[in-house]
């Protein structure tokens, strides 16, 4: 098996221990018993703080440095899209605002 | 584990879904360098669509084994939620059929077999098992077909990188219900870009969700204490 190949064995054994864990746990050792009120609380903010952890870095950032030309298309297709997504929440036009911006701007503009 | 009509009916919107999305992750896994196979047997094995999807970002990116693990849990801790939720209706199955089970549980499973369980009398775990378990075959296989017909396809690597981005815009605007969430999301993203420059190991990801989840939650939790004291 070459490492590219390990690489992926490993990375998909790590989801498995973080997926397995996270469903097994509450039946094994809570056993019906309900989860703190702070819990479900602190679940509340994990996607939205997960999911701008990803995004921001993907858009703003080029070769490790931050990136405002005209030419990091992502960043400018993601501004354009932003209030659309927001307002309908919807993937499949997150999807769609998305490409049509990012090729608006890469082979358009 | 029983596969019948009212089965197929109810995880039909479940399946299209998973069909689709599963497509877009096989396609997306390809230019993280996944082989068919291994898209096939981790969405078996983990069985996350947004899970997969932060994986396949962290791969491109060359993200450390620990920093997958560590991402991966945080994304997967809802489950744990719907797990609780779930143990009233199969705390009567033996303990492997249980496992089973709750390694089955997604965000659109667990909300149709709750609505089946609260609703319909005759819906058993046996029939809640094959409708968590039909699922992960639809998107298993999907996963597979999309990265297989992705290197035929051979897609514009720059296209598809950002299509993963414009793919967690639209998982993340789902999540936005409030400006409190909305703000959240953008101090972790700002946060993750800060500490991109001085963290290895693309820890900045998880990083930056702990810190801002967990001082937005000790702020709600003090403002609520506070409310109940006044």
């Amino acid at each position: 098996m070459d490492n590219e190949s390990l690489y992926i064995y490993g990375a998909t054994l790590m989801m498995v221990i973080g997926t397995f864990s996270c469903r097994e746990l509450p039946l094994l050792l809570l056993r019906g018993r309900k989860l703190p009120d702070w819990f479900n609380i602190w679940l509340k903010y994990i996607p939205t703080a997960i999911f701008g952890a990803l995004i921001f870095p993907d858009i703003f950032l080029k070769d490790n440095a931050l990136n405002f030309s005209l030419q990091n298309y992502g960043l400018w297709a993601t501004i354009c899209a932003f209030p659309i997504v927001y307002k309908t929440q919807s993937l499949p036009v997150a999807l769609v605002a998305g490409t049509v911006f990012f090729c608006i701007f890469k082979y358009v503009i | 584990m029983h596969f019948n009509k009212k089965v197929i009916q109810r995880a039909m919107p479940i399946y299209i879904g998973y069909l689709f999305l599963g497509l877009a992750c096989g396609i997306l896994g390809q230019q993280a360098h996944i082989a068919p196979i291994e898209a096939f047997i981790m969405s078996i094995l983990a069985y996350s669509g947004s899970g997969q999807f932060i994986c396949i970002a962290m791969l491109m990116d060359n993200a450390s084994l620990f920093s997958i693990l560590v991402t991966n849990f945080m994304v997967s801790l809802r489950y744990m939620f719907f797990s609780t939720a779930m143990y009233p209706h199969i705390k009567d199955c033996s303990l492997p059929y249980s496992i089973i089970f709750a390694q089955n549980i997604t965000d659109e499973t667990f909300a149709v077999n709750l609505d089946s369980f609260n609703k319909d009398k005759d819906w058993d775990p046996q029939q809640g098992l094959a409708l968590g378990f039909s699922p992960c075959l639809v998107w298993a296989s999907a996963n597979f077909i999309g990265c297989t017909a992705a290197a035929w396809l051979n897609p514009p690597t720059e296209l598809v990188s950002y299509i993963l981005v414009a793919m967690f815009l639209g998982i993340w605007s789902g999540y936005l219900h409030d400006t409190v969430l909305l703000i959240a999301g953008l101090l972790g993203g700002i946060l993750s870009v800060l500490l991109s420059f001085v963290v290895p190991f693309k820890l900045h990801i998880v990083l930056a969700t702990l810190i801002v989840s967990v001082i937005a939650c000790w702020l709600e939790v003090k403002h609520t204490k506070k409310e109940a004291d006044s």
